[in-house]
């Protein structure tokens, strides 16, 4: 008989069902018993249950949701000192407000860059004098400039984008408005000349997504590390002895903050250094504050650790927090679509989320070279975290020992 | 209520405790008194309420009726928590960690009576763990760890020890050790409450609670507990005990039960030991 000669393990190249079960009698009973174990322990596992099944189905919807949202409105900037002879500037305007541009006039070309430096504004538009003219005698689209703000490329490239298909669709509106129906509309004026504030496309993908990654890697390692460690000293009873001593519930998180806050440094500044000095990211700013951002973070990283690690029961539970906790705040904090362009709720979301602005603040150190003081409000926010979550975690020490 | 007297002599006052977890009452009605320099032991199977008591008195667990006094003050209270040394079912210490870190961490947890290294190395010669100090913890045998756990719950100088099942998984020489230091302990003046479902090891002790359910089926010496039940060995008493409440099953909360509570307060309260055991006395008589 073939099957007689085939392993106890059933893993050789022939050992399918059915030669395993004719070759070692009542091996498919085995085999079956160990899969209906299996499948019996999944059922008693709810929670396994719904991260198979429902986690990604979440998961996906939101980054489905998130990167499909455009047409959102976005308030441009613009400077109008078109000179004629006829202005066409109301059909450009209307042309760029279909494409979800509200515009919003400023003084002059010094103003909008300076408000757009600022961050008031995204992106601005100045309408050269020579603009009509230029369009009537077919000279193209070099009299009209875009300012990019620049420090999120993602939301950058859909400004140019957007920006572009308006421009491929003025000879149309321009033939709508100004001549008889049925002549031939001119040709597409070609592209606008495009500046960055900050950045640019001279500056690597790498660089632009730098703030996004050294704030993602930072809070995920000394999240999980902190859940599974609090985890232990709850599961190995030495938690129960702590609470037996005089040792305030409170001391305990903060005791936590510090011994794990000394590691997470550590590595947030290894993390800052290999971007910078092995990686080649630009950095506009100084190391010292993006460092600052980048402890605040991962102190967030330490007290949220604490804190979920008591819905945990065991290391794999804390691994079932990656899709609840962690992969929502890379989707929504602005790593991957900017929050300009999100729908309303999943704005709101974002903003209740820790690392939307650590991944603003680290972008505003990084590509636009802020300095402390640009980042205090969000150096604020995260203060506030660390507040919150001390707070809850030592109210959860409480309820769920005592 | 029967006025408590000799108060000052009280360590541990539990009074009609309650808890429940779901539908379970994991405490039912438990009151029972331990004196200073008694070694009480607390005798039951697993699911008797034994860690439960233990937890209500270190005031990890809030009971849902009655009330814990320990040394006078009502648990829980940053003043008792100092005076107490709480041994766990399991080690409970920091694997990584040496024996010494381990006690080292613990006495700044907890404040020291003098110079916390000479209290260490106290400690230490104490458990007769001097030797293997710098062991990790991972490193240790069963025996070994648990009396490095005890070490710990030593380190502060507590009047008061509660010893949960110390010597589960240990193996009987070990065992013999433990309770030569529990002995030695209780000899130095310390009180020691410790609970176990091993019926010889229940009879070191000078009284004894044998607990059911959440309820006291009775208490006293080993000697008054095997003599009220007319059995040779502990176990023949635990049984007896155990059977006589379930015949008065009717009646049993409310005869029975109050009975032994009511006379075990009093009896506590007075520290005589000598009185024949009261859950068997009051069905008796």
């Amino acid at each position: 008989m073939k099957g007689e000669s085939t392993t106890r393990s059933g893993g050789g190249p022939s050992g399918h069902g059915r030669g395993m079960a004719r070759g070692r009698p009542g091996s498919l009973r085995r085999t079956g018993a160990i899969a209906v174990r299996i499948i019996t322990q999944f059922r008693r596992d709810p929670r396994t249950i719904a991260l198979i099944f429902v986690a990604p189905v979440l998961v996906m919807s939101l980054l489905g949701y998130v990167i499909t949202e455009k047409t959102t409105t976005l308030t441009v900037a613009v400077v109008r000192s078109d000179q004629g002879p006829v202005s066409l500037v109301p059909v450009l305007e209307r042309v760029l407000e279909g494409k979800g541009f509200e515009l919003s006039g400023v003084r002059d070309q010094d103003d909008l860059v300076a408000r757009v430096r600022e961050g008031e504004f995204r992106a601005g538009l100045i309408v050269g004098p020579g603009f009509s003219a230029d369009i009537f005698s077919g000279r193209g689209a070099g009299s009209l400039r875009l300012v990019l703000e620049g420090s999120d490329a993602v939301l950058a490239a859909d400004i140019s984008r957007r920006f572009a298909q308006a421009l491929q669709e003025l000879p149309e509106a321009l033939a709508a408005t100004f001549l008889a129906p049925g002549a031939a509309p001119p040709t597409p004026p070609g592209q606008p000349v495009v500046d960055y504030v900050y950045g640019g496309p001279d500056l690597g993908a790498l660089s632009y997504f730098a703030p996004g990654y050294v704030a993602f890697f930072a809070f995920f390692f000394t999240f999980l590390l902190t859940s599974v460690s609090f985890l232990r000293e709850r599961a190995s009873g030495t938690m129960e002895r702590l609470l037996a001593s005089p040792v305030q519930r409170s001391e305990i998180v903060v005791g936590y903050l510090v011994g794990f806050g000394v590691f997470a440094l550590g590595q947030s500044l290894v993390i800052l250094l290999f971007a910078v000095y092995a990686l080649g990211v630009k950095l506009a700013g100084s190391l010292g504050t993006a460092f600052v951002v980048e402890a605040s973070l991962v102190a967030v990283a330490v007290v949220m650790g604490i804190f979920f690690s008591f819905y945990a029961r065991n290391e794999l539970q804390v691994i079932q927090f990656i899709p609840i906790v962690i992969i929502p705040q890379i989707v929504l904090s602005g790593f991957i679509t900017p929050l300009e362009t999100m729908h309303e709720p999943l704005r709101w979301l974002a903003l209740a989320m820790p690392m939307t602005y650590a991944n603003e603040a680290l972008r505003a150190v990084i590509i636009r070279g802020l300095g402390l003081g640009a980042v205090l409000p969000e150096l604020a926010i995260l203060g506030g975290f660390i507040a919150l979550f001390t707070l809850l975690a030592a109210r959860l020490i409480q309820r769920r020992i005592a | 209520m029967t006025p408590t007297t000799g108060r000052d002599d009280a360590v541990v006052q539990a009074v009609g405790l309650v808890k429940r977890f779901g539908s379970i009452r994991a405490l039912d009605g438990l009151t029972l008194g331990v004196q200073r320099g008694e070694k009480y032991g607390l005798l039951g199977p697993n699911g008797s309420g034994k860690t439960t008591l233990i937890r209500s008195i270190v005031g990890l667990v809030a009971p849902d009726e009655g009330e814990v006094r320990v040394l006078g003050e009502k648990v829980p209270s940053p003043l008792t928590s100092s005076r107490i040394g709480y041994m766990t079912q399991s080690a409970a210490l920091y694997e990584d960690l040496t024996v010494r870190e381990n006690l080292f961490f613990f006495a700044r947890l907890f404040g020291t009576p003098g110079q916390t290294a000479d209290r260490v190395e106290e400690v230490l010669r104490l458990v007769h763990l001097t030797d293997r100090s710098g062991t990790p913890v991972r490193a240790l045998s069963g025996g070994l760890r648990q009396r490095a756990s005890l070490a710990a719950a030593l380190i502060h100088e507590p009047e008061l020890l509660l010893l949960d099942e110390p010597t589960v998984g240990v193996d009987p020489e070990l065992r013999l050790v433990l309770w030569d230091h529990f002995d030695r302990l209780n000899a130095l003046g310390k009180t020691i409450i410790v609970s176990t479902h091993v019926m010889e090891e229940a009879e070191r002790c000078g009284r004894i609670a044998l607990l059911r359910a959440g309820r006291l089926l009775a208490e006293g010496s080993p000697l008054e507990l095997k003599q009220g039940a007319g059995a040779a060995s502990m176990e023949a008493a635990y049984l007896h005990y155990a059977s006589q409440a379930d015949g008065g099953d009717g009646g049993r909360r409310s005869s029975m039960t109050d009975e032994g509570r009511r006379s075990s307060r009093t009896d506590g309260a007075r520290r005589s030991s000598r009185t024949p055991p009261k859950g068997g006395a009051a069905d008796e008589g």
